[in-house]
């Protein structure tokens, strides 16, 4: 077998924890996890060539990612893990509506209950709440991946922030209570 | 714009920290990537450039060259077809009886 070229090697070494862990925060089901991740870096590696302006990169393939997600997922129906409603905003289920039964959210690790968080937001939300909170990307490269502007990109960010805080304050209150009650052991 | 409160950031750092994968799940995902047909495709390419090189020099003159033949013949029929032969200029009178 070849080498792969230099440049496609550094690339995946210096990104794929960010893909891999924006395809998980996106609702990619673990078991399906690698798969998913193998897309985004055939397509790069397919793509590399044309692109020309390095310092972009990472809003490059932020896009990119994004884009080889949601068809992952369309592809494989899982609508419940890509958010309520999604693609129709503003999400109006109640944030506080399924959270699951009290026992579980005392066992939850933090990438779990923040899984629960997430699956609140509608699919939108949850990629600008991604980039932004988790990822650190400025809001003009979040907006530019995510081929919107900055307003939009805003106002996604904003009603995300506002269920963040309240399901996590949710959350917390809930486990306190399962921990004083000595339901967790 | 709302932010997120110091708790609710702490949190999110912490599941963002349980998803990084590691070393290890790195170097396997790369293992089967360069394992794809794709990808394999195209190092090979890349390792010979000669295979999939495009149009250069002589070939791309050539093909301009027949782009160039194909338009002429072209317009040339479309100008020609449908038009009707000028009658000869000398018909002798057919001799009535």
């Amino acid at each position: 077998m070849s080498e792969a070229p230099e440049t496609f090697r550094h690339l995946y070494n210096e990104h794929f924890a960010f893909v891999w862990r924006f395809a998980a925060h996106r609702g990619v089901p673990a078991v399906r996890l690698e798969e998913a991740v193998r897309e985004v870096f055939v397509v790069v590696h397919r793509r590399l060539a044309d692109l020309d302006n390095r310092s972009a990169l990472r809003t490059w393939l932020a896009g990119l990612t994004r884009n080889v997600i949601v068809n992952h997922l369309r592809r494989y129906g899982d609508e419940a893990l890509r958010g309520p409603l999604d693609g129709h905003e503003p999400a109006q289920v109640s944030p506080f509506d399924d959270l699951g039964p009290l026992e579980e959210l005392g066992k939850m690790s933090p990438g779990q209950l923040v899984d629960v968080i997430l699956r609140k937001m509608t699919g939108r939300q949850r990629e600008a709440f991604i980039l932004t909170e988790m990822e650190g990307f400025a809001a003009p490269d979040a907006s530019e991946a995510l081929g919107v502007n900055e307003t939009t990109l805003g106002a996604r960010l904003s009603d995300a922030r506002q269920l963040y805080n309240s399901v996590s304050a949710l959350l917390r209150a809930e486990r306190f209570w399962v921990t004083r009650d000595g339901v967790e052991p | 714009m709302n932010q997120l409160r110091p708790r609710g950031r702490e949190l999110l750092e912490q599941a963002r920290l349980e998803r990084t994968p590691d070393a290890a799940t790195r170097a396997r995902v790369f293992e089967a990537l360069m394992a794809t047909e794709a990808v394999m495709a195209a190092v090979e390419a890349a390792a010979n450039p000669k295979a999939s090189r495009p149009l250069v020099g002589l070939g791309k003159w050539l093909l301009l060259a027949a782009l160039v033949g194909v338009l002429a013949s072209a317009l040339y029929l479309a100008g020609h077809v449908g038009a009707k032969p000028e009658p000869p200029a000398n018909l002798p009178d057919r001799p009535s009886r």
